[in-house]
């Protein structure tokens, strides 16, 4: 018979019940595959975990699944972690989640793949977004750790290549808790700042978790933003992060990214070199055929035409001619071995030869503005007469005959 | 010439040196133009190589203070 004494309420077992299996499972790692997933509007989300043979209700408040980098679905294989709890009303026990990953790829992966997708679909990685990067900037700005490897690498090769360049640095985190946000602000300061032309954005290798603020969305949004080009440096060779790949430019290492901004001071000195190479020898080749020019004019005409019409033509390349020379001589400490081919050549068709001649050339004085027309200088100025063997002053006493403008 | 051209980034001076060649190569320009861009152009490849020459790099730590404005600090 059954004894009454020893029978309990439902409502003494469930508690039994309760404190046993809570007590036995106040932390567990169970892998499952999601199915009747709800995401209730209040924010929690409710769906059953299942295998082959059996299934657990579950649980995930708002509080825990709003940290969550992927979005649950049915069929999801997953790893859940929570606590049994038991639900006296019912008589239903669920699993109360506290974290949730997808077995399999990681979570990081997944939500790697998600940001790149979204960002994709945006055009954020297209070609026609990203701005050039300066071929010789003035003032570099380095985003990276102030502790790590890559900025002693950037501070060396810029060092090497291009020490004419500034460097500015932005110490940020770059990785962990705040590094996102912290690399967000520095972007944000630089171009605030403004004084930069370029920004080198990095940090060297490291696990997909150290790597992780590069992959996050305000990052790629600041990127995006900036007005400054950035050229993003994150990891390794391989290591491909969303920065790189919103970046106007990508660098597989730190060092590179520096090489890349940074134009080696070898080679600008080299161009340098050639442009001025350039200047000599179009302004050599233009006096040339204008002194050519003006001895053919004298020869011609020297019987038929008034000179004064061909001392006009002719004291401007006085001018112009002794002009050249002193920019020459001035800078003569660059022209090494070409300087003494282009004075010998010059000499050969010098103004002097032409003072030799007979003409002289007027220079209004103080400012020796060579004086083209009776009209330049007024009546009892004094001005310079620049002969062949030296050079004496003299003064405007009247006009004889006036220039042909004003007839 | 002018202090203000002293100034110039060397970028910028870089950038007017090689247009100046182009301008002269053209040969569009008259003598006493051609010759101002001569010596423009001497002067100019003059503080390209000052610039490249006297380089002593220059690094510095972007703090922004609190205001809002930016302070460098030697690092």
């Amino acid at each position: 018979m059954i004894d009454v004494n020893q029978t309990i309420s439902v409502t003494e077992l469930t508690e039994q019940i309760k404190n046993l299996l809570e007590s036995k499972f106040e932390s567990i790692w169970v892998s499952g595959e999601i199915s009747n997933f709800k995401h209730h509007y209040s924010g929690h989300m409710y769906f059953t975990l299942k295998d082959d043979s059996a299934e657990i209700k579950v649980v995930m408040f708002k509080g825990f699944n709003q940290y969550l980098r992927f979005k649950p679905e049915d069929g999801m294989q997953v790893l859940a972690n929570g606590r049994l709890s038991v639900y006296e009303q019912r008589g239903q026990y669920q699993l109360i989640l506290k974290q949730l990953e997808p077995s399999g790829i990681g979570t990081l992966y997944l939500a790697f793949e998600a940001l790149k997708k979204q960002l994709s679909e945006e055009g954020l990685f297209d070609s026609d977004r990203k701005k050039e990067l300066p071929k010789y900037p003035n003032t570099i700005g380095v985003i990276t750790s102030q502790s790590g490897a890559a900025v002693q690498d950037i501070f060396q090769i810029l060092k090497r290549r291009a020490p004419f360049i500034k460097v500015v640095l932005r110490a940020t985190k770059v990785q962990g808790e705040g590094a996102a946000l912290d690399i967000v602000q520095a972007i944000e300061e630089f171009n605030e700042y403004k004084k930069v032309d370029v920004i080198i954005l990095g940090r060297g290798g490291g696990s997909l978790e150290d790597l992780w603020p590069f992959n996050e969305e305000v990052v790629a949004r600041a990127i995006s933003a900036s007005a400054i080009p950035i050229i993003s440096a994150v990891g390794h060779e391989t290591d491909y992060s969303i920065s790189d790949m919103v970046a106007d430019k990508r660098a597989p290492t730190p060092s590179t990214a520096a090489e890349i901004v940074s134009p080696s001071v070898t080679d600008i000195k080299e161009n340098v070199d050639r442009f001025q190479m350039k200047l000599e020898l179009n302004i050599k080749n233009l006096i040339e055929r204008n002194w050519q020019n003006i001895d053919e004019l004298i020869n011609r005409h020297s019987r038929q035409q008034p000179q004064k019409i061909i001392e006009l033509q002719h004291s401007e390349l006085v001018k112009l001619s002794n002009r050249f020379i002193n920019s020459i001589l001035q800078n003569h400490k660059y022209w090494g071995m070409s300087l003494n081919p282009l004075t010998d050549k010059l000499s050969a068709l010098s103004p002097k030869a032409v003072l030799e001649r007979g003409y002289s050339v007027a220079f209004k004085l103080p400012d020796r503005q060579i004086i083209r027309a009776s009209g330049d200088i007024d009546k009892g100025k004094e001005f310079e007469l620049l002969t062949a063997r030296g050079s004496f002053t003299a003064a405007k006493i009247k006009d004889l005959i006036k220039s042909k403008n004003k007839q | 010439m002018t202090n203000k051209k002293k100034d110039l980034a060397f970028e910028e001076a870089f950038k007017n040196l090689e247009g100046i060649v182009n301008q002269l190569e053209s040969g569009q320009e008259t003598l006493e133009k051609s010759l101002e861009l001569f010596e423009e152009g001497i002067k100019l490849s003059e503080i390209c190589r000052t610039k490249l020459d006297n380089a002593d790099q220059k690094i510095k730590e972007l703090i922004k203070k609190i205001g809002g404005s930016f302070e460098l600090k030697d690092i």
